[in-house]
């Protein structure tokens, strides 16, 4: 599929799907991460339970996305990198993303984006420095890859509460797992 | 529309994704399995036309009201009031526009 009508397909499920006051969302997303914080003092670890909460998301998401987005089957890691970009994150975020350098071995790919209506408030303090406040995104990436049988590694590697230009999800393939039919069964 | 069938390992014979119909002297049995491996099977009227987008529709009354559900733990029988109930509106509706 060629790039102008995989943005077009995420504007179409952008616009199909209900929408949310951005405050709200930015408002929750960040009493949970506060919380988070409070709860688990050391920046690494909340950035693991965010990792983890957006896994648990992602496994249930990807199904939503496939049955509302119309998309076929991706034949290609980077037919998989666009949908993500142009279609996922349009479709969930509202924000147009874009697939960001490829790594030697054709294995990583970047999600750039610039708007993040989670943290479009958001400020982070000197003792949250080592933050991720997104991660959840990581998560949601690994979750729903992972209901498709790609085993991947997803993390942060500019984030603009940081002080970077722009956000960069960094995806990285590790395995495609094949489906094995259950032993014993006809 | 009779019967909807649910489940989750795949079959030896199947053969990828995307739709897969057969058809007896009496009924079509008509199943659809995205990506994510869940399958549906529907069985029919030798006569029923749309089970195919019927189990488009149904696929996202499982995305809606079994996957988003926080209280559903995967894998396990769906006994979710909801989801139920909009089958059945669904059933009733594709039924009814057969009969049109």
């Amino acid at each position: 599929m060629s790039r102008p009508s995989l943005q077009a397909l995420g504007d179409a499920s952008f616009a199909r799907s209900e929408h949310v006051s951005a405050e709200l969302l930015a408002l929750t997303y960040g009493s949970f991460v506060r919380q988070l914080v409070q709860d688990y003092e050391s920046p690494s670890d909340v950035n693991a339970q965010l990792e983890s909460i957006g896994y648990n998301m992602g496994v249930r998401l990807v199904d939503d996305f496939l049955a509302k987005s119309n998309i076929s089957h991706c034949s290609s890691l980077a037919k998989t990198a666009e949908v993500i970009a142009k279609v996922a994150f349009k479709m969930f975020l509202g924000v147009s993303a874009t697939v960001g350098v490829w790594s030697q071995d054709k294995k990583t790919f970047g999600i750039v984006f610039d708007d993040n209506p989670l943290a479009e408030f958001a400020e982070l303090p000197e003792e949250c420095a080592g933050l991720w406040y997104s991660n959840v995104l990581c998560g949601v990436i690994r979750g729903a890859l992972e209901m498709v049988n790609m085993k991947v590694e997803c993390r942060f590697e500019r984030c603009r509460l940081r002080g970077d230009e722009c956000n960069e999800i960094r995806v990285s393939l590790h395995e495609i797992l094949v489906e094995q039919p259950p032993k014993g069964e006809d | 529309m009779q019967l909807l069938v649910q489940q989750l390992s795949p079959e030896p014979s199947d053969h990828g994704f995307g739709i897969v119909t057969m058809q007896t002297a009496s009924y079509i049995l008509q199943a659809y399995r995205p990506e994510t491996g869940v399958q549906f099977f529907v069985t029919a009227d030798l006569k029923t036309e749309n089970l195919a987008s019927f189990l488009r529709d149904v696929y996202v009354l499982y995305a809606d009201y079994v996957m988003k559900n926080p209280f559903y733990e995967l894998d396990m029988p769906i006994k979710v009031d909801r989801w139920e109930t909009h089958l059945r509106n669904l059933v009733e509706k594709y039924r009814i526009r057969q009969t049109l």
